[in-house]
């Protein structure tokens, strides 16, 4: 193939006026799709800079550990108790979510020996994930808050948060246990050994990056999640403390109040800054964990 | 595949199975059949493997080899949709498919080497403990006593003394394949069922596999499932030729070879089919 | 035998680990389905709102501070209809643009750079979008087009289109990777532009993943909160242009719920707008589903 008459340009090879305005177009559409991908680069990377490059400021370690002080409440000080009521929230979230998960994502990809049953369950849970968080927070409030009589209080958002984290969690989880090639259970269960022992023991050493990914997908919806916490958990001010019975201030529902009743613009820049760079650096630290990690290597 | 009409003929019962003197039945499969989602796979099959003998299973592709190898430890029930529909097989006078029978005892006693050999996401030693730490057949043995008499057995010690605790997916795959038949000894087995062990392998490493199956032979039974005829002479005492799912003669690896007495046997061996 | 004793005890732990794995599954499952229920219990829809949907949906206005009291939510799924629409308008086209480049126009390395930074976008707090829209274009919005006050159905649409972005995008790249390589490679060697391959060959091959990104999407911006909360301006009125106020369906519900009387009219009137949003989007979850199956069967034949 290597012939000079090939290589040459001949009519032939530069081809017809139709094919070149079609190269032009081919050309044209080319430079369109780096320009979307451009916009899609852009976004995240202007939306986050223009956060930090106004909030950096008001955040400083005493924003981070203050109260909120000030007239009206809020404009000075820190958003303390704010960070705490969102750690406990997501905590308790995950406390009960992640067993429920966990065994139920065993059940569907181990144990379950029904394959009819496993489908039909599986879609009802992605069905449930794509629910809106605004109506698990209308359950929690008519049936934790009020049916159950639990009040606004840390334990009803808890609640209504591991609901909202239970369906994430058991895909994650289900897929990182389907991913793994059959051979594995195969060649264990031939050796004799349980179900469960073979779990401990392979399956969830290999299965356990795609879990932290799961984890860290739950968490941060939950963490970042406003509506449902509202009216199950939340209140505009609190003096810190944490109590299961009692409501809490969260970050984003601090942000919201922060600016919906215009109250400071300012702390709000930190706190939206705090809120982001929190959840960001929970994913960094996730994904390093699952560089780093040892177990599954392949 | 082209095969002449004529030549489906049933399975001969009894003629087959007279046992030559050297020994009591070890696998005693009766009038075995297997259905997988209600498709007939396995029809009446009869085979047994005799002790301190090697008894290879030959036959086309698709007609049943791994299926029947499967339930002779009960993994076969680890596909959904799989069911034994007939027959038992007998392993030392039990009943593989009686009730009451645990399936992970029955494969404690009876390992199964696989086509594709699998390292568990652990260290080389550990990949070796993976059955013991469950069934707790230390026997007085340490852990390295354990590892060290296994990995003896089929020949890797040396080649891997000193990274026993490197993770095993580090092995290449003829190495693998000999990992995994160590972590099988290391059950204790009382039988060794083998899925076309080589056909991963290079030469070398399939000679290796080779020997060390002649070299366990006079201490347990071992099934092997072959494609391979050439090694099927080489290493097997019995050979059972299944056909569609039809055993359709067992007798002995040399005079199968050399005395088939179904047609389709002495064409399948001749090379006009399959 | 003391063998055959401890694996008896391991073996009866696996049988009540699978017992306690199927109560996980069937707790959680238990709550999501008792969720379903209890929206629609507390809306008793089965009574009040089903013999006169329409007046539900159409003919009342939202005022439940009247005499007599009225609770139609006219208002509210047409401002959800028309932020949805408008960011679903912005956000496809460019989704599918960006999934595109993604997975036939990107080097490697820009692959690496997109997906995180598409992730960081998916993962900023809805609030946080709502904060960033109200301080970047609500304040300019009011000088530029001398209103008021700047909310307005055009900026909740805009910022929900950013929302929406990564979902539709990441699908819509899956569903263009998920075309076989061959194929491709044979459309290329019959020495046809990147365009034409695209245009007839990916596309109808990725249609179905496509139309999932699109209900994903959907789904998305139909049950999005704070954002449009914040943005769309919160006003019962019916809106007339994309500069007007609304009150999108979740505006309402957030809105209002803290302040109803349990169990009064205006109470059920929340959940039943609730219960219809939930319907929806079930519904919007049913047709990915079968696009899927539909998707999975054709791949396979
Ligand atoms: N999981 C399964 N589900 C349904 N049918 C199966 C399954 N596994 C095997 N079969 C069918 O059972 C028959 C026998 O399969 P088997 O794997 O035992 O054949 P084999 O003799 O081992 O073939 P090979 O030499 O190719 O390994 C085949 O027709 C196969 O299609
Ligand atoms: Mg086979």
């Amino acid at each position: 193939m290597h012939n000079a008459a090939v290589l040459s340009p001949t009519a032939n090879m530069t081809g017809s006026e139709t094919y070149r305005l079609s190269v032009l177009r081919d050309r044209l559409w080319r430079a369109a799709l780096w320009f979307c991908g451009f916009i899609g680069f852009l976004l995240p990377v202007s939306i986050i800079s223009y956060l930090v490059f106004e909030g950096i400021h008001r955040v400083s370690w005493s924003f981070l550990v203050d109260y909120p002080k000030g007239t009206p409440l809020g404009t000075q000080g820190g958003i303390w108790p704010a960070v705490e009521g969102s750690l406990a929230l997501a905590s308790i979230g995950l406390l009960v979510a992640f067993p429920l998960a966990l065994g139920g994502g065993l059940y569907l990809s181990e144990y379950g020996r029904s394959q009819r049953f496993n489908e039909t369950v599986r879609f009802l849970v992605e069905c449930l994930a794509a629910v809106p968080s605004i109506i698990y927070g209308l359950f929690g409030y008519a049936f934790l808050v009020v049916f159950l009589k639990f009040g606004i209080s840390l334990i009803a958002g808890g609640l209504v948060l591991a609901l909202i984290m239970f369906p994430i969690l058991l895909i994650a989880i289900q897929e990182s246990l389907r991913s793994i090639d059959d051979a594995y259970r195969e060649m264990g269960l031939s050796l004799g050994v349980t179900r469960f022992y073979l779990i401990r023991r392979v399956l969830l050493r290999k299965a356990w990056r795609g879990i932290v990914a799961g984890i860290v997908l739950a968490v941060g919806h939950a963490v970042g999640s406003a509506a449902p916490v509202l009216f199950t958990a939340s209140i505009y001010f609190s003096k810190g403390g944490l109590g299961l019975d009692r409501p809490v201030m969260t970050l984003p529902t601090h942000l919201y109040n922060l600016v919906s009743e215009a109250i400071s613009f300012d702390q709000a820049f930190g706190t939206a800054l705090v809120l982001i760079a929190g959840l960001l650096i929970f994913n960094a630290s996730a994904t390093l964990l699952r560089r780093l990690g040892g177990g599954s290597a392949q | 595949m082209i095969v002449p009409m004529e030549m489906t003929c049933s399975y001969a019962p009894e003629g087959d199975h007279e046992d030559p003197a050297d020994g009591p039945r070890i696998f005693d499969v009766r009038d075995l059949s297997v259905t997988f989602n209600g498709r007939s796979v396995l029809r009446g099959v009869n085979a047994m493997a005799l002790d301190r003998q090697v008894l290879a299973i030959v036959g086309p592709s698709g007609s049943g080899k791994s299926t029947l190898l499967r339930t002779m430890n009960r993994t076969l029930e680890l596909t959904l949709d799989a069911r034994v529909t007939s027959g038992d097989i007998h392993f030392k006078g039990e009943r593989l498919y009686g009730n009451g029978t645990d399936p992970r005892l029955v494969r404690k006693r009876i390992c199964m080497v696989h086509q594709k050999p699998v390292a568990f996401p652990m260290s080389i030693g550990e990949n070796v403990l993976f059955g013991v730490r469950f069934h707790k057949n230390w026997n007085g043995r340490t852990k390295d006593e354990i590892i060290r008499s296994c990995l003896d057995r089929v020949g890797l010690w040396n080649e891997v003394k000193d990274r026993l605790s490197d993770p095993a997916s580090r092995l290449s795959v003829g190495q693998l394949q000999r990992l995994c038949i160590a972590r099988a000894l290391a059950n204790d087995p009382e039988a060794i069922l083998m899925d076309e062990p080589c056909s991963a392998l290079d030469p070398v490493s399939t000679a290796r596999i080779e020997e060390l199956i002649l070299a366990m032979k006079p201490q347990l039974p071992i099934v092997i499932v072959t494609h391979n005829l050439a090694q099927a002479r080489r290493i097997s005492d019995q050979s059972l030729f299944l056909y569609d799912g039809q055993s359709l003669e067992q007798d002995t690896t040399e005079r199968i070879f050399t005395h088939p007495k179904n047609g389709r046997v002495r064409d399948f061996i001749t090379g006009k089919v399959g | 035998m003391i063998r055959h004793f401890l694996a008896k005890t391991l073996y009866w732990s696996d049988a009540a680990v699978k017992k306690l794995s199927f109560l996980a599954l069937g707790t959680g499952v238990a709550f999501l389905l008792l969720m379903i229920v209890f929206v629609l219990r507390e809306s008793s829809l089965g009574l009040g709102f089903a013999m006169n949907l329409f007046d539900f949906l159409v003919r009342q206005p939202w005022a439940p501070m009247a005499t007599p009291p009225s609770h139609g939510i006219f208002h509210a799924w047409i401002s959800t209809l028309v932020v949805t629409g408008l960011s679903l308008g912005l956000a496809i086209p460019l989704g599918f643009g960006i999934g595109l480049f993604l997975s036939e126009v990107a080097p490697r390395w820009v692959q690496q750079v997109m997906q995180p930074a598409l992730e960081v976008l998916a993962g900023i707090p809805a609030v946080v979008y709502g904060f960033f829209g109200y301080v970047t274009l609500v304040r300019n919005f009011e000088t530029w087009f001398d209103m008021p006050a700047g909310e307005c159905l055009l900026i909740a649409g805009l910022i929900l289109a950013v929302m929406v972005l990564p979902f539709v995008a990441s699908t819509a790249a899956e569903a263009f990777r998920g075309v076989a390589q061959d194929l491709r490679e044979m459309a290329y060697g019959l020495g046809v532009t990147q365009l034409y391959v695209m245009r007839r060959v990916l596309f109808r091959k990725a249609l179905p993943g496509l139309f999932a990104a699109v209900a994903l999407g959907l789904a998305r911006a139909l049950g999005e909160t704070l954002a449009v909360l914040m943005l769309a301006g919160n006003t019962v009125a019916v809106p007339h242009s994309l500069l007007d106020r609304g009150q999108p369906l979740t505006a309402l519900l957030t809105t209002e719920l803290g302040e109803t009387v349990v169990h009064s009219d205006k109470y059920q009137a929340l959940f039943a707008s609730g219960f219809i949003l939930l319907i929806v989007v079930l519904g919007i979850n049913v047709m990915i589903w079968t696009l899927k199956h539909r998707f999975l069967e054709r791949s396979h034949a």
